[in-house]
């Protein structure tokens, strides 16, 4: 109930699905899993040279192995001209894996070692001037070997080509976000900063960025891209939920669906004060569930009080919390979301948790379908959905507790 | 003008009872008392209380008001008293805050507008069986409880009063017959489920404030939870809506 959420129980319990590559559960040195797409996708590397000319679209990226010393520093195609749809997931709804993968791996990326503390440094400053440009970046740089790899593949982060350490670097004068700018030079939280700029209707991409140069808060530091992005996602999702709260109930019940890379999104929005769930089924194949024969079932949630801790499904449930918060907020009403994914074989590795913002975003642009009460649209539900709908109830605490928990009022007259 | 002493302990009572349910409620400053009804954001759970002027020190108010009070500010003052120590209550409906003094510690509290907080109303509910039995118990049996499961199954039969948790895989029961009940009037066998965290949190009130509880309840239907302290100066009661799974 409104109580801190427990840990969910699962089909089947997967470790790779807990962890997708980030916590080395399984005890081995690597991934297997991810060594698994690295070794498939083994070709020649594109770039066989040590300085490499291009536009960053513009693109950064921040390590966090050997944290507070990190590797950081722009990335950069060996393309010039237009680049910016390379960095920018809100505009790659209704592309394939291929074509993600296809101009992610030409995104090279410098590094360069970094204490997060100390923004001091050409390769440092240059960075941040790049996080803070509006249009792509003309640049050169000069690594010290030829770049290393074919693509680096993360849980939460997008995919991006081979890295070698910086050398040298040049950066043409960047056209710069006025936005962001201001953001750098006034005197505002960290916090302060990305909820102005997301309500100037600057990209959650954008800001992603500029957090993970230091370009925010009192204390300028380079934050690791990876928790950039859930920090990001975390902070305007509760800005979004503590709005949302105040609103009155909806009064209907909603289903609002979309399919994109193989992955099924069903997302059911009724009457009731606010909470919310993700539920992930990840079929056997797909990119976390790599040597399961069940599909895995797993999910985080939480009530009008919110979490306490952080959610064990990991970044993609801020994501998608984020995107549900928006459309409640631009309807003024206050609602139980429940957020449904199935991912489907053809969902061959992770691509970053873009994909569970930004889907969510759109499946919840499109025109739902409308019940009149919960009974209707499970039946909707199930009619989408390939797993049954009571596995999904099964593992659902919302929709379970949507079902049997009476309220006061189902027993008279309260207001 | 409202002005009131009392002792901190049956203050904290009153506000620890409402703030397992919300943040913020609206409080109805009577001539013969303080009374608060409110219902939690999801409409599970709702507490309905009077501190009879009976309970203070001293009490004077010469006029009806309400006032809508940020239940963690009240705390943050009401934190350094201790049990015994006697709080002071001002309130001038010009200034708009409530004055706290506590010892000579004085906060001055900024209130909320009420104008947006809905008056709560009480259902009437038929509820055949009435359990009174020691908090400490009820305590115990949820503590068991909480290990395993996420809900409680309350049952009263004519000669015994029951408590079963089932989780995935154990199972919590609780039985007490009748002899070593306070009462029990029941005619004929009544069942409901409840969700635990509600129900604990509202026991964890009910055990800090009197050793006794009195339990009404029906079929698939809400309970009644009801206790009092300070004399019978502070009465408590909750309403808890159930949870029903066969359907």
């Amino acid at each position: 109930m409104k109580t801190k959420p427990k840990k969910f129980v699962s089909m089947d319990e997967s470790i790779c699905i807990k962890c997708r590559g980030a916590k080395l559960l399984c005890g081995k040195k690597r991934c297997p899993v991810l060594v698994r797409y690295y070794k498939s996708l083994e070709t020649k590397p594109l770039v066989e040279k040590k300085v490499i000319f291009g536009s960053s679209p513009p693109s950064i990226f921040v390590g966090r192995i050997g944290y507070p010393n990190v590797y950081a520093g722009p990335m950069l195609p060996p393309i010039r001209g237009n680049t910016a749809y390379m960095d920018t997931p809100e505009l790659w709804h209704g592309k394939e894996i291929d074509d993600i993968v296809s101009f992610r791996m030409k995104l090279i990326r410098g590094k360069h070692r970094i204490n997060v503390m100390n923004i001091k440094g050409k390769v440092a400053e240059y960075t941040q001037e790049i996080a803070m440009a509006s249009k792509p970046v003309e640049m050169e740089v000069e690594f010290e070997k030829k770049p290393k790899g074919v693509i680096a593949l993360y849980d939460e982060i997008q995919p991006h080509g081979p890295s070698a350490p910086i050398k040298k670097l040049w950066i043409s004068n960047p056209k710069v976000h006025h936005k962001i700018e201001k953001a750098f030079y006034d005197e505002m939280t960290a916090k302060e900063a990305v909820l102005w700029l997301y309500r100037e209707g600057t990209f959650v991409s954008s800001i992603q960025k500029a957090f993970s140069t230091g370009i925010f808060g009192l204390q300028k530091k380079f934050v690791p891209t990876r928790w950039s992005i859930t920090a990001v996602d975390d902070i305007i999702g509760k800005d979004l939920v503590e709005e949302v709260k105040q609103y009155p109930w909806l009064n209907e019940f909603r289903i609002y669906y979309t399919k994109s890379l193989d992955n099924l999104w069903v997302i059911l929005v009724y009457p009731g004060a606010w909470q919310y769930e993700l539920i992930e089924a990840w079929y056997p194949n797909t990119a976390w569930n790599p040597l399961g024969k069940e599909i895995v079932i797993y999910g985080d949630h939480e009530y009008f009080c919110g979490r306490n801790d952080y959610a064990s499904i990991g970044g993609c449930y801020y994501a998608a919390r984020l995107a549900t918060a928006e459309m409640l907020k631009k309807e003024r009403r206050q609602a139980g979301v429940v957020v449904l994914r199935e991912i489907h074989p053809g969902y061959i590795m992770p691509v970053g948790v873009w994909n569970v913002r930004e889907n969510v975003r759109k499946a919840l642009q499109e025109e739902p379908r409308k019940c009149d009460n919960a009974k209707e649209a499970l039946l909707f539900i199930s009619s989408l959905l390939h797993i049954p709908i009571r596995k999904w109830i099964e593992s659902s605490e919302l929709l379970k507790n949507m079902l049997y928990q009476r309220r006061i009022d189902d027993y008279g007259n309260i207001l | 003008m409202f002005q009131g002493k009392i002792k901190a302990d049956f203050i904290k009572t009153i506000i620890d009872a409402t703030a397992i349910l919300v943040d913020e409620a609206k409080f109805k400053l009577m001539l013969d008392g303080v009374y608060g009804r409110t219902v939690d954001p999801a409409h599970v759970g709702m507490i309905d209380f009077k501190l009879k002027k009976e309970a203070f020190e001293e009490y004077e108010n010469k006029e009806e008001s309400e006032i809508g009070i940020d239940l963690e500010k009240l705390k943050g003052i009401l934190k350094i008293a201790g049990a015994e120590d006697i709080v002071e209550m001002n309130y001038q409906k010009e200034e708009g805050r409530l004055i706290v003094t506590v010892r000579n510690i004085t906060r001055k509290i900024s209130l909320l507008d009420t104008s947006e907080m809905h008056d709560t109303k009480i259902p009437s509910l038929d509820l055949p069986a009435e359990i009174v039995v020691a908090t400490e118990q009820i305590h115990q049996a949820i503590r068991a409880a909480e290990a395993i499961s996420d809900h409680i199954t309350l049952i009263a039969d004519k000669d015994k009063f029951e408590m079963v948790s089932e989780g995935d895989t154990d199972v919590v029961e609780m039985q007490i017959p009748k002899e070593q009940l306070y009462s029990l009037k029941c005619e004929e066998k009544v069942k409901s489920m409840f969700p635990l965290d509600y129900l604990s949190d509202m026991i964890k009130i009910a055990r800090g404030a009197s050793d006794e509880i009195t339990i009404n309840l029906g079929n698939n239907y809400p309970v009644r939870l009801s206790f009092e302290t300070a004399g019978g100066y502070i009465k408590i009661v909750y309403l808890l809506a159930p949870r029903i799974e066969s359907e």
